[in-house]
């Protein structure tokens, strides 16, 4: 057997020794800090994105009144305590929504990070944008364990769920690393927290530590080679999607590199295995705040469902599905029962916005130095509205937002450019975005 | 309701959520056109926006979301389909004695076409490589197991080194990988072990490395067809003998397949037939029945779909404790569907008998959906009492599947019968299809769709769906049987656009018994399974071709498999394919 050159994994092996460190300095991760341009002293900016689906009934949802003393409709009401942390925005839509008849939970909820247009196929050439979050999170690729998380609380459940002519793969996903590139999203709580926490292990010593790290780079060094040879020998599409398995095995490779992240001290044990749905998206919740917390990561996606799940919130004396439910027909008795749900949904975000803000960082509070954003892939479930969205922000973003109101554009605005605003509070010099992003949207501070 | 169903609503105070999924526009389409495209009108302060959705100035482009027509994707080459979870797993029991799922944390595998092994789809993320890498090391450690008793022979009686590791990864690499792997690609994978020895590591350590390397290869992860020398677009042994296993077994060839592969003997009919008989026999194709069926029958995730809390409790509130009842329910019946369609393999009858054959499978829970008594513990093979309940249109799991939480849904199932067993894909709903209209007193389910459907812009296609589903109106939401809807007897009878009556579920079985459609279909979606991939107009003319061949071999089950497998693009590289 020829001598193998020296591999960049060889390199990268030397310098490896100092990293078996313990985990207490992953939490203070100030080199990697340093790396994305932001100021050491001061808390990274986090962003995550709380997705509902079917729509909300918008006549309870939207205040009456805009600015400060705006009013809280019933599905606003769980955001009470938080009023001062909450920016409502109305009158933002989603043109890249727009469509054909039918599909509209599929487009919605594809563009719904991502604004672009999502290609009607049952399979071959899956075509959407890159997500604002994935931006975001290509940004900070260098500073973080995981570049993002995308947690969910439903899996999908099969064909027969998919619209006329159109692959699921759109109503299921958010978050899109390119235009081909769905992220799957953990829903198992427990998986959830093994990915974040997993791999630290404080039983092992530091030889074995470092044998380890050692043997997953020569495995990952080896099939990356193998790979890489196999695609001088395919066609295009064939080649990205190698493409996708050697920039995975890279990524792999740099979380091999970084300290695994410890649990926050304190933490309680980890969640249980196979909860329920409020469980479950309580679970979602604080293992959010815990990536967060721990610098994990800074960019989160949770989707309670996906678009067009018909849940039955029997909890809540609902016994119509939810998705059906959405279709009212101007049924006005079928009214409350969609308010039932959304101020259900507004709860669980209510909960998450408590959490990050009962965590202490520098000066304030985590939730200072969050953006968490609430939406739906529609307004109106009923008729598929893809403008008026409902829009909720919570938290200061490091100073990029001055919640406490109502923030209205009666005209409609882009949603693309409050992505926009999000990125450049990133420091991510975000242009346009989308196919309907022209700039930030203006009014986010006062 | 049946004693199961009360036996399953015992109890009190429940908290449960009920997740179901509604199959989207049956017959709940918006009520309201959809809205017209409103500009983003300018911000304040804001450049003005680059596009205007309403008017678009002649010399401008047009905005990019203004729809039209989206663009046909294009045509690819083909030549890489990542395993799905059922084939990793299946191939990890099968070389390795692995026997619990190491994919149960995984990322649910997309789907198209029907199937969620479909090459174009199928893609690697972090998440999922993360996931791999975890396996991989599991599917490691059980293979070190098996190779440890062979360490004092062949290379390693010397001494545990390079060499030894060699001698013991070789047969394990060319099974995982479905193929002889080249000196050099072995060098590769060894290298991992010589590597890991020199840095001093023990050396059930360092074949653990290099035995993660083989399963986290792309070699394993992927089955890979190549061009080969001469004739680029037929498929080489070994790649042929990886799609037979996939198909047959969902799994991985083994190594009297591969074996036959690379001896040139799948080259000719004769060893092709032989092979795939041989393979028909094998226990490890009841992967057919609970991937293929399973699919195509749209029961294989009854266990995922939260429907049957809430179908199966009734009115009820679902309880927390109910749960592990109900999960056996889910199981017995996805299994009942898998154990019908394996009598038709097993014992080689005629496919059209799906259709109506007076045989199913019960346990003591399904026995209530039949009103009849079982035999034994577990499923066992009864004669079916009820005639409505023969065949596959009277199958629960599929009954339940095709509904919604509180009602039935004969738009839904009318449309199943139409997309899964006839391969006919209705259009989709009008602009402003009207929804069920608001309920008036107590209608029946039949009563609520007729007045939606009269509305002219959908009865063109309702009248072509929903006499299907109204045949099927005697089975509720739970998949019982029922003589009332809303106190109204139940009226199964439908007709036809071309003025065929369907006359209840016998009726249905009729219609489907005579309808050329029903035999065509099931090789349509056989030869989509098989190939992985979407069909495209290229593959009309092997459908009907097949199709012909399988009446003449009077549409036995096994015939179709084997005509399936010897067909033309089941030989050839995928390059096309559906649009």
């Amino acid at each position: 057997m020829t001598r193998r050159p020296l591999s960049r994994r060889t390199l990268l092996r030397g310098a490896g020794a100092t990293l078996a460190l313990p985990a207490l300095e992953a939490m203070l991760p100030r080199r990697a800090r340093a790396a994305d341009g932001s100021d050491p002293a001061r808390p990274p900016l986090r962003w995550v994105t709380f997705y509902v689906p079917n729509g909300i009934h918008m006549p309870a949802f939207t205040p009456a009144k805009t600015g400060r003393d705006h009013d809280l409709p019933p599905i606003l009401v769980p955001m009470a305590p938080h009023r001062e942390d909450l920016l409502v925005i109305s009158g933002l839509g989603n043109a890249a929504a727009l469509g054909e008849t039918d599909g509209d939970h599929n487009r919605g909820t594809g563009s719904f990070l991502t604004a672009a247009k999502c290609r009607k196929t049952q399979g071959r050439g899956i075509r959407n944008g890159i997500s604002a979050d994935q931006v975001a999170a290509n940004h900070l690729r260098e500073a973080t364990f995981l570049p993002s998380l995308e947690l969910g609380t439903a899996r999908a459940h099969g064909p027969l769920v998919c619209e006329f002519g159109w692959n699921c793969v759109y109503q299921e996903h958010i978050a899109w690393s390119g235009p081909t590139t769905p992220l799957p999203k953990e829903v198992e709580p427990r998986a959830a927290f093994d990915r974040l926490f997993g791999g630290f292990d404080g039983a092992q010593s530091p030889t074995d530590l470092e044998r380890r790290r050692r043997q997953r780079l020569s495995v990952l060094d080896s099939v990356s080679r193998q790979a890489r040879r196999l695609q001088t020998r395919l066609g295009t599409a064939d080649r990205e999607r190698l493409d996708e398995y050697l920039t995975s095995v890279r990524e792999l490779e740099r979380r091999i590199e970084h300290v695994a992240p410890r649990p926050p001290p304190g933490h309680p044990e980890e969640p249980v295995a196979d909860p329920g749905l409020r469980d479950r998206v309580r679970a979602m919740c604080d293992l959010t705040v815990l990536a967060f917390q721990g610098d994990v990561t800074r960019v989160v996606t949770l989707m309670l469902g996906y678009g067009i799940i018909d849940t039955v919130y029997d909890f809540l004396g609902v016994r119509t599905g939810h998705h059906t439910l959405s279709h009212h027909r101007g049924d006005a008795t079928r009214f409350p029962d969609l308010v039932k749900i959304a101020t259900w949904e507004v709860s669980q975000f209510a909960y998450l916005v408590q959490r990050l803000k009962d965590v202490r960082e520098g000066e304030g509070t985590l939730l200072d130095h969050s953006l968490a954003y609430f939406s739906s892939e529609v307004s109106d479930g009923n008729t598929h509205d893809h403008f008026n969205l409902p829009v909720l922000v919570a938290g200061r973003g490091n100073g990029t937002v001055t919640p406490g109101r109502h923030l209205a554009f009666p005209g409609q605005a882009p949603i693309a450019n409050l992505f926009i605003s999000f990125l450049r509070a990133f420091g991510v010099p975000q242009e346009r975005f989308g196919v309907t992003g022209t700039g930030p949207l203006p009014g986010l501070t006062t | 309701m049946t004693p199961r169903v009360r036996l399953i609503a015992a109890g009190a105070v429940a908290v449960a959520v009920v997740v179901v999924v509604a199959w989207p526009s049956d017959d709940e389409p918006p009520v309201a056109p959809p809205p017209v495209a409103v500009a983003p009108a300018p911000v304040p302060g804001a450049p003005p926006p680059r596009t205007t959705p309403l008017e678009p100035s002649p010399d401008e482009e047009a905005p990019d979301y203004e729809e039209p027509p989206t663009p046909p994707a294009p045509a690819t080459d083909l030549a890489l389909f990542r395993l799905n979870a059922a084939q990793y797993d299946r191939a990890a029991r099968d070389l390795l004695g692995i026997l619990d799922s190491p994919t149960r944390d995984f990322p649910r595998d997309d789907q198209a076409y029907g199937f969620d092994h479909i090459g174009e789809v199928l893609r690697v993320t972090p998440l999922l490589l993360e996931k791999y890498e975890r396996a991989a090391d599991r599917l490691a450690a059980a293979a070190w197991r098996r190779l440890e008793s062979r360490t004092s022979g062949g290379a390693c009686a010397v001494k545990r080194d390079a060499a030894c590791a060699r001698f013991l990864l070789a047969d394990l690499t060319r099974l995982a990988w479905r193929r002889t792997p080249a000196a050099e690609e072995l060098d590769d994978v060894v290298g991992v072990a010589k590597d890991a020895l020199a840095a001093g590591d023990p050396f059930d350590s360092a074949m653990r490395a290099a035995l993660t390397t083989v399963f986290l290869s792309p070699w394993f992860l992927f089955r890979v067809e190549l061009p080969q020398k001469g004739d680029p677009s037929r498929l080489g042994g070994p790649e042929l003998a990886a799609r037979l296993a996939t198909f047959l077994w969902s799994s991985a060839p083994d190594a009297a397949l591969l074996d036959d592969a690379e001896k040139g003997r799948l080259a000719t009919p004769k060893g092709l037939e032989t092979a795939v008989r041989r393979m028909l026999e094998d226990p490890r194709s009841a992967a057919l029945a609970e991937q293929f069926a399973g699919q195509w029958l749209s029961t294989r995730s009854i266990e995922d779909a939260f429907l049957m809390e809430n179908q199966l409790h009734g009115p009820s509130p679902f309880l927390e404790e109910q749960r592990p009842a109900v999960a056996r329910v889910r199981k017995a019946l996805r299994e009942q569907v898998e154990r019908y369609f394996r009598v038709f393999l097993d014992e080689d009858r005629s496919a059209l008998e799906l259709v109506d054959a007076d045989f199913t499978f019960l346990d003591a829970d399904l026995s209530a959906f039949y009103a009849q008594p079982t035999t034994g513990p577990g499923l066992q093979r009864v004669h079916v009492a009820q005639d409505a309940r023969r065949g596959l249109l009277g199958l629960p799991a599929m009954l339940l599947m095709t509904s919604n939480p509180e009602r039935t849904s004969p738009t839904k199932r009318g449309r199943w019968v139409l997309s899964q067993l006839l391969c006919e894909a209705p259009k989709p709903p009008p602009p402003g299809a009207d929804v069920l209209p608001k309920v008036e007193g107590q209608l029946s389910m039949r009563e609520q769709i007729e007045a939606h459907s009269k509305k002219k812009s959908c009865a063109g296609c309702h009248a072509g769906i929903d006499p299907l589903g109204f045949a099927l109106e005697n089975f509720d939401q739970a998949g019982d049987w029922r003589t009332l809807d809303h106190g109204r007897p139940i009226d199964s009878r439908g007709v036809l656009p071309d003025g065929r009556v369907i006359d209840g579920v016998s009726g249905l079985r009729a219609f489907l018994r005579d309808d050329p459609r029903f035999a065509s279909c099931l090789v349509r979606q056989m030869l989509t399974y098989a190939l992985a991939r979407g069909l495209g107009d290229d593959d009309k003319r092997t459908v009907e071709r097949l199709s012909k061949s399988f009446a003449e071999k009077g549409h036995r089950l096994r015939e179709l498999v084997l005509l399936v497998a010897t067909s033309e693009p089941f030989l050839r590289r995928s390059a096309g394919g559906a649009r």
